[in-house]
């Protein structure tokens, strides 16, 4: 006997899936702004904001960067009476977040710590304020121009930089000096050649790495291998180049060494940066590329087993040495019903005394001016900090940043699954790029 | 015997009406006429207004909070919604966004992933949560702290679990493959290979899901009538046979809410991958979730994002309902 559905049933059914297609959705609750509220032509004037609260969207999980800034609030609150409320969330929803919160146009969050990918997106969708008119003229002169450059659009400046940064070359001088080395390799043929003395697969020790998880991170570090070879995904003019030559050279290296050195290790194109800086910690990496954040963690006695045995240069190159640079910043919701006071606190965030204890404390590259002058008079910070400080800051200088464009979050992404289709062999070089740049071109259309 | 078996699994969720009923071996439209107190007058009625009103807060909430989005979302998939030129949102475009979606080779790909994801996770899930239960049911020294063991996975959030199965997976450093070794294996590349990371997915998606069919497993064996099984011993009846042809219908009503809320939970399936593979490598782990929240959150096309989060409902009411039927109609001829 057949058994029709009852309308119990079906409100059961239904009601169980469109929770799960809700949640899938995430659909936004009200309807997006059609107008930002405009930012300020003209300076200006100090607001009284004492007494007021601002909510602080930030990073948290993977970084201490909050840390730095919850051990030191105390002081902003106590020098302009507002009050700091910081509101968490892991990098991988913080943009998901905040975009809710700018669709909803609630102004629940005054500041967002902004991750430079989605700047370019945020701007246009008119998701931060303009703050070119609050930022003071030497101040303007005090950051670096690529610093400034991470966080602005058409000339106005959307947001300040507390960290802008590229990935370097991590090596371990213990074992150089075991396998007759002197110096840091400074081309990709020498990085090779290096990886092959130094890999001793016996002993679990690789001499270079190359991540290929599909994701953000290590389109990053493709990226840093494109530069390297003399090669962008866009021109200067926004057209896709990815097809040119240095796209198939990067991919190629990573290919050779990975499959034809084998001095990566063989899990390499499952990998991304977390996964380098634990081996690199765990001593199972001679060399290897990665953010300035590692050198904190490999100097940590409760983590690192290479303490004291590794430095840190420039990355080597093809046809220079550089890396793709990019910037986390603060910036003020559209929305902010406290923008005088949200910008009270970027402003603070990013003063030259805070962002030189911030590169003292993670030993990480200043974008101002100022701030590095700070730390070269510093009589407290070790040369060896120094030096690897001015290391970090040259690579920057060597190097390009992102182009901040709305589209860029989705080519980076397309990017990712190029390299994880390359690296764990499921396309040729050759097909992967071609893929790209013609889904690249969808992207920049529209 | 077979009257028995038949009465009570249309016993179904084990309410006293139909338990009545199928005492009284009562004809199906007896029965039926039993469960609709509201069709009588006097206190049924009175009973019936009473829980509408006690009720009618919750349904208020669940109006504003589910209803209302999904009816936005609903009303976005079928116009323009462009954040960065507001000036082309609203228009109303029909059925494009859905076709958009549906001609998309990526939304294709993910949709087979998922569907391969769900078939393979839910004939894995019953194959071991089956004999799990059995052993728990078994009443056997220890039982309460391996049921206490075996729920645990139940409370760690599946972005949690993503994260420890990273770590898990891991080539040079992961535990899996460094207990393999001391035994001499050497363990897959499980994130590196297209096959490896589906098996982790798979993997990770079991340890998390299992506990629950264990869960609802052993809360329908505990209804089980225990005559019936004493029936078929006196009978003569094997082990196997009794599992065959009495409890595995018996447990119908409980495979039933297995499978509607686990495919359910599989087809929307996100977090763990997110973390563990990404979605790669090269795309060999996405799934539909995953291209739905790109759409969203990386692309910022919401409209398109709607249109395939609807999609993937009108698949998911699909498959429930003919899971239901499925069920149903074994249930009723057996």
């Amino acid at each position: 006997m057949e058994k029709k559905i009852t309308r119990r049933d079906f409100i059961k059914v239904t009601g169980t899936t469109a929770l799960g297609a809700a949640i899938a959705a995430c659909a936004p609750s009200t309807a997006a702004p059609t107008t930002a509220p405009s930012g300020n032509a003209t300076a200006v004037p100090p607001v009284v904001s004492k007494g007021k609260t601002i909510t602080v969207g930030m990073e948290t999980g993977s970084q201490f960067w909050v840390e730095f800034y919850q051990d030191r609030v105390a002081d902003f609150t106590s020098k302009t009476g507002i009050e700091f409320k910081p509101l968490f969330a892991p990098h991988a929803e913080m943009k998901q977040r905040f975009v809710t919160e700018e669709l909803a146009g609630s102004g629940a969050i005054d500041v967002y710590m902004l991750d430079q990918p989605w700047v370019g997106q945020f701007i246009a969708a008119k998701y931060l304020l303009p703050i070119t008119a609050r930022v003071d003229a030497k101040d303007k002169d005090d950051f670096l121009p690529t610093a400034l450059a991470t966080n602005s659009s058409k000339g106005e400046i959307y947001g300040l930089p507390f960290l802008v940064h590229n990935s370097v070359l991590y090596y371990r001088t213990d074992l150089y000096k075991e396998a007759g080395l002197t110096a840091p390799p400074k081309t990709w043929a020498e990085y090779r050649e290096y990886a092959k003395k130094l890999t001793k697969p016996d002993q679990g020790i690789y001499g270079a790495i190359m991540e290929g998880k599909q994701g953000p991170e290590p389109a990053a570090k493709y990226l840093d291998l494109l530069q390297q070879a003399g090669g962008r995904v866009l021109d200067d003019n926004g057209k896709v180049v990815l097809n040119a030559g240095p796209a198939l050279e990067a991919l190629r290296f990573m290919l050779a060494i990975q499959y034809e050195d084998k001095t990566s290790p063989p899990g390499g194109p499952g990998f991304d940066n977390g996964d380098t800086h634990t081996l690199f910690l765990q001593g199972k990496l001679a060399q290897a590329p990665n953010w300035p954040y590692m050198y904190v963690l490999s100097n940590d006695p409760k983590q690192s087993k290479v303490i004291g045995k590794f430095a840190v240069a420039l990355q080597p190159g093809l046809v220079k040495q550089a890396a793709q640079v990019f910037s986390w910043g603060w910036g003020i919701s559209a929305h902010s019903k406290n923008p005088d006071a949200a910008w009270e606190f970027v402003n603070w965030a990013t003063t030259s005394d805070m962002l030189a204890a911030f590169g003292k404390k993670f030993t990480n590259p200043v974008p101002r001016k100022s701030s590095l002058q700070a730390l070269l008079n510093d009589p407290s910070i070790t040369k060896e900090q120094l030096a690897v400080i001015q290391t970090m800051s040259d690579s920057v200088a060597a190097s390009e940043t992102i182009p901040v464009i709305p589209q860029w979050d989705d080519i980076q992404t397309r990017i990712g699954a190029m390299v994880s289709k390359v690296m764990s062999q499921q396309a040729t070089p050759e097909d992967a790029v071609k893929e790209a740049q013609a889904d690249i071109e969808k992207i920049m259309q529209g | 015997m077979e009257n028995g078996l038949k009465t009570a699994s249309q016993a179904g969720e084990g309410t006293r009406a139909p338990r009545a009923a199928a005492t009284l071996g009562a004809r199906p439209e007896r029965r039926i006429a039993l469960l609709r107190p509201s069709q009588h007058k006097g206190p049924h009625a009175a009973r019936s207004r009473e829980g509408f009103l006690l009720t009618l807060p919750a349904l208020v909430l669940l109006v504003i909070s589910v209803v209302y989005p999904i009816l936005w979302a609903l009303n976005l998939s079928v116009h323009t919604f462009d954040v960065i030129n507001p000036s082309r949102s609203g228009q109303f475009v029909g059925l494009a966004n859905y076709v958009e979606i549906l001609s998309s080779s990526d939304f294709r790909a993910a949709f087979l992933n998922t569907v391969a994801f769900v078939t393979a996770t839910l004939t894995a899930e019953l194959l071991i949560a089956f004999p799990i239960a059995l052993l728990l049911h078994s009443g056997l020294r220890g039982t309460p702290i391996f049921r206490l063991i075996f729920s645990s996975p139940l409370m760690v959030a599946p972005v949690v679990g993503g994260m420890l199965w990273q770590f898990m997976f891991a080539d040079q450093y992961g535990a899996i493959n460094n207990v393999l070794a001391v035994i001499g294996v050497q363990g897959p590349l499980w994130l590196a290979t297209v096959w490896g990371a589906r098996a982790a997915v798979l993997i990770g998606n079991l340890w998390l899901a299992v506990p629950f069919d264990v869960l609802v497993l052993l809360a329908g064996m505990a209804n089980l009538p225990e005559e019936l099984f004493e029936a078929a011993r006196i009978d003569g009846a094997r082990g196997r046979e009794v599992f065959r042809h009495i409890m595995l219908p018996l447990l119908r009503p409980a495979l039933l809410i297995i499978l509607v809320i686990r495919l359910t939970d599989a087809f929307r399936i996100f977090d763990l991958i997110y973390i563990l593979t990404g979605g790669g490598p090269g795309g060999a782990t996405k799934t539909m979730s995953i291209f739905t929240y790109e759409e969203i959150f990386t692309r910022l096309h919401f409209a398109q994002g709607s249109a395939a989060s609807f999609i993937m409902l009108g698949i998911t009411i699909i498959l429930s309902i003919f899971t239901i039927r499925v069920m149903r109609s074994k249930e009723v001829s057996a």
